[in-house]
């Protein structure tokens, strides 16, 4: 038995069965989800890259400039404001509304009759099941400028004058437009969440005279900290890239006071027709999305919260 | 013997089928049949105020395909809902980048350009020489609009002027007598009522309640506020180079206008471009809450048919009235512009004589009478001024002589950016977010960077 150990070693037999099949299976799970990001992220990604190397105009005819289009970013005037249109735009939706109101949503539901919570959820989820235009242009009735719009209707009734909200805060349209929809999606799993905290952690806490708001403080938000983290992540990711509703309702105006980052990318690629400029623009938005997605993973131990379930046992 | 009768009747029988399937075979005409059916694929954007624009396609082609003897056309129509004709062009120009490309498709002129040198539009100037009885007919000044460097690449399908709309009632509760009012067209023809003119007269109106607003304009991009440009002497194409020019002075001076507008004369509001269409032209038409907008003949047409104005031209014109747009200098000349849509056969087409029979079929003067009349669009050509329900209608009788001021925007490849680059600047004054100064500053920086060696830059 000892003499035949080394031999085993050094031969290095075809892969045994049992081996065979755990790659096979690997194969089966992994394959579908690695293809799907090869053709819709690894490609795309690679030609962005590449277009973001040429000068392709409307007509898309042009030649390969090289970095032209990236040295090209410095004098562009209009970046610096879109960049931080972009931070003002994401960090508010999501504190107000994906993260702060969802949170919110969820803890009076859960705190509340359940057939009630359900009927309050179910109603939150209404423009997320909207069709994006139709969900728009309802918008754009409720601020049209005039006296028409249904803001100014109802300011009408209260004797004030009409409000042209768009011109005179662009931002807080844009965040209420997003925040309503991304919201709903917080609210869910936040719900979710607390429903799986354990009853007896907070009975124990009311047996030991603990407030509501200070269960929610002590017990409930530690152990929803993974889903919170969750959302969180996902949602900038998701706003970083987002601009469908912003395009839809101010356009990104007046003048560029709403136009986000990736909202900048389609005026100049597919409004101007300069696609080869709004690759490179592109392209860097893919490598912010990449370099956050890495600091994500790293930084707040998205590794940790896969692995098994944190609720139950954190 | 019976038998051998028998065997030879059918062997009769069975010779003159043949001949009888051979004969049909090589003769088309008699069944129709055996044509070749040729898919000729069009695409014309779905547009409210001129639909038979593309149905008159389809009528073409009913009517073309009985003259054919030897192929049947099948028309796949695509009508995109696209928002305006700077996105069907971009949306045309990304089909012909995927290799799906129509065989016909109509195109704001200003982008011929564009499809020209992209090689997505054939050259005509040898085709439309087969049809003398058709294109001899166009009014001579609608080449200019398909013209892309001295070379024909559109067939004009419809034309139209431009105008400010007025209220005759809130101009006569004003106190202005009738002949005062009947008067103001010719003055803007002078050159005696200038832009200042109307701004001051909108602002008095409103101060004195008659009106909620004074002038409003489109809410979209669009070529109308190139007359304003104009109307201060401004050049948008340099005729030599042909280079797209931006003038300077004229731009400041429609810059100010726009914002003198909103924070001067406060006849504007500053949210002008957050207006959807129909908190305009209702209020203007059906209302009248409005005193100016600046709009086009078609216009007309949707007062009567979306917001209820009467149809009865001697009602209609008892309360609204139009001038040219005025001049923006005392003495100067006023301004309208003319914006035809086109018809393009793609030079990438398989089929391309027979889609250029459709189109010259779409513009026989009664097909292009049906879509001129129903949406109030001006004739391109002299044999639809002559047809009875053209003669009758009143609006397009009362807009054609406007023409003789017609000016058109240019047509070059980078004009969409030119465009672009306008609106954006126009938005930012009229919302206070740039000075006009700075925003000519914005305009110009942003040309020499996107248009570069195509653009003249003139004081």
């Amino acid at each position: 038995m000892a003499t035949q150990a080394p031999v085993l070693s050094v031969t290095r037999p075809v892969p045994s069965r049992p081996t065979r099949r755990r790659a096979g299976l690997i194969l089966l799970f992994l394959g579908p989800f690695v293809l799907l990001t090869v053709v819709f992220f690894v490609i795309p990604a690679v030609l962005t890259g590449l277009l973001g190397l040429t000068d392709l105009d409307a007509a898309f005819q042009g030649q390969v400039v090289g970095l032209e289009n990236f040295r090209g970013f410095a004098a562009d005037p209009l970046l610096p404001r879109v960049l931080l249109n972009t931070v003002v735009y994401v960090f508010f939706t999501l504190m107000c509304f994906n993260v702060g109101m969802g949170l919110l949503l969820a803890l009076m539901t859960t705190h509340i009759s359940d057939r009630a919570g359900t009927v309050f959820r179910a109603i939150w989820l209404l423009p997320r099941l909207t069709p994006q235009v139709v969900y728009a242009l309802l918008w754009l009735w409720f601020v049209d400028p005039t006296k028409y719009g249904l803001l100014n209707t109802v300011r009408g009734w209260l004797g004030l004058s009409a409000l042209d909200l768009i011109s005179w805060s662009p931002w807080l349209v844009i965040v209420i437009v997003n925040g309503l929809i991304g919201a709903s999606l917080g609210m869910v799993i936040f719900s979710s969440a607390i429903k799986s905290v354990p009853e007896d952690y907070v009975r124990a806490a009311r047996v030991d005279g603990a407030a509501s708001l200070r269960i929610i403080r002590y017990i409930i938000l530690p152990l929803i900290r993974w889903p919170v983290t969750f959302v969180l992540v996902y949602q900038t990711l998701a706003l970083l890239t987002s601009y469908e509703y912003i395009l839809l309702v101010t356009g990104g105006g007046p003048f560029y006071d709403s136009t986000v980052y990736a909202l900048y990318v389609f005026k100049r690629a597919i409004e101007s027709g300069d696609y080869g400029y709004g690759a490179a623009l592109a392209f860097i938005l893919v490598v912010v999305g990449a370099v956050a997605a890495q600091f994500y993973w790293r930084f707040l131990n998205f590794e940790r919260m896969i692995t098994q379930p944190r609720i139950e046992s954190d | 013997m019976r038998m051998r009768m028998s065997t030879r009747g059918w062997t009769l029988v069975l010779i003159l089928v043949l001949v009888a399937v051979f004969a049909l075979s090589i003769s088309p005409a008699v069944t129709g049949q055996a044509k070749r059916e040729v898919v000729i694929r069009a695409a014309v954007r779905a547009d409210a105020s001129g639909p038979d624009r593309a149905v008159n396609l389809q009528r073409a082609v009913d009517r073309l395909n009985p003259k054919l003897p030897d192929v049947t056309i099948r028309l796949q129509l695509e009508e995109a809902p696209t928002p305006g004709w700077a996105e069907e062009t971009t949306r045309l120009m990304r089909v012909f980048a995927a290799g799906e490309g129509p065989d016909v498709y109509t195109i704001a002129h200003e982008f011929v350009g564009m499809f020209a040198k992209a090689g997505h539009a054939l050259i005509l100037d040898e085709m439309i020489k087969k049809y003398p009885e058709t294109y001899n007919d166009f009014f001579p000044s609608q080449w200019t609009s398909v013209k892309h460097r001295g070379r024909i690449y559109g067939i004009p399908q419809d034309t139209e002027a431009r105008m400010i709309y007025f209220r005759i009632d809130r101009l006569k509760q004003f106190g202005w007598s009738d002949a005062q009012i009947k008067g103001l067209p010719g003055r803007v023809e002078k050159g005696d009522f200038t832009l200042t003119d109307m701004a001051e007269l909108a602002q008095q109106m409103k101060d004195k309640g008659l009106v909620d607003w004074g002038f409003y304009h489109r809410p979209t991009r669009g070529p109308d506020y190139y007359q304003i440009i104009l109307a201060y002497g401004g050049k948008l194409q340099d005729e030599k180079s042909g280079k797209l020019v931006l003038d300077r002075s004229a731009t400041l001076d429609f810059l100010r206008f726009l914002h003198d507008n909103v924070y001067k004369y406060k006849i504007t509001p500053s949210g002008m471009t957050n207006i959807p269409w129909r908190s305009i032209l209702g209020p203007f038409s059906a209302e009248g809450k409005i005193q100016f907008i600046m709009g086009g003949i078609w216009q007309s047409g949707e007062f009567i048919r979306d917001y209820g104005v009467t149809k009865d031209p001697v009602e209609f014109f008892t309360n609204i009235d139009w001038t040219l747009i005025p001049s923006g200098r005392k003495g100067g000349k006023p301004v309208t512009l003319s914006h035809p849509i086109i018809y393009i056969v793609s030079a990438r087409s398989k089929e391309k004589d027979l889609a250029f029979r459709i189109v010259t079929e779409a513009s026989s003067a009664e097909l292009n009478a049906i879509h001129a009349v129903n949406s109030y669009h001006i004739a391109v050509r002299k044999a639809v001024t002559q047809l009875a329900a053209y003669k009758n209608h009143a609006w397009l009788n009362r807009a054609t002589p406007l023409l003789e001021y017609a000016t058109f925007i240019p047509n070059h490849e980078d004009f969409g950016r030119y465009d672009q680059i306008i609106y954006e600047a126009m938005q930012a004054v009229e919302t206070n977010r740039l000075t006009p100064d700075a925003a000519l500053q914005f305009v110009e920086n942003q040309m020499r960077s996107q248009i570069r060696d195509q653009l003249m830059v003139v004081e």
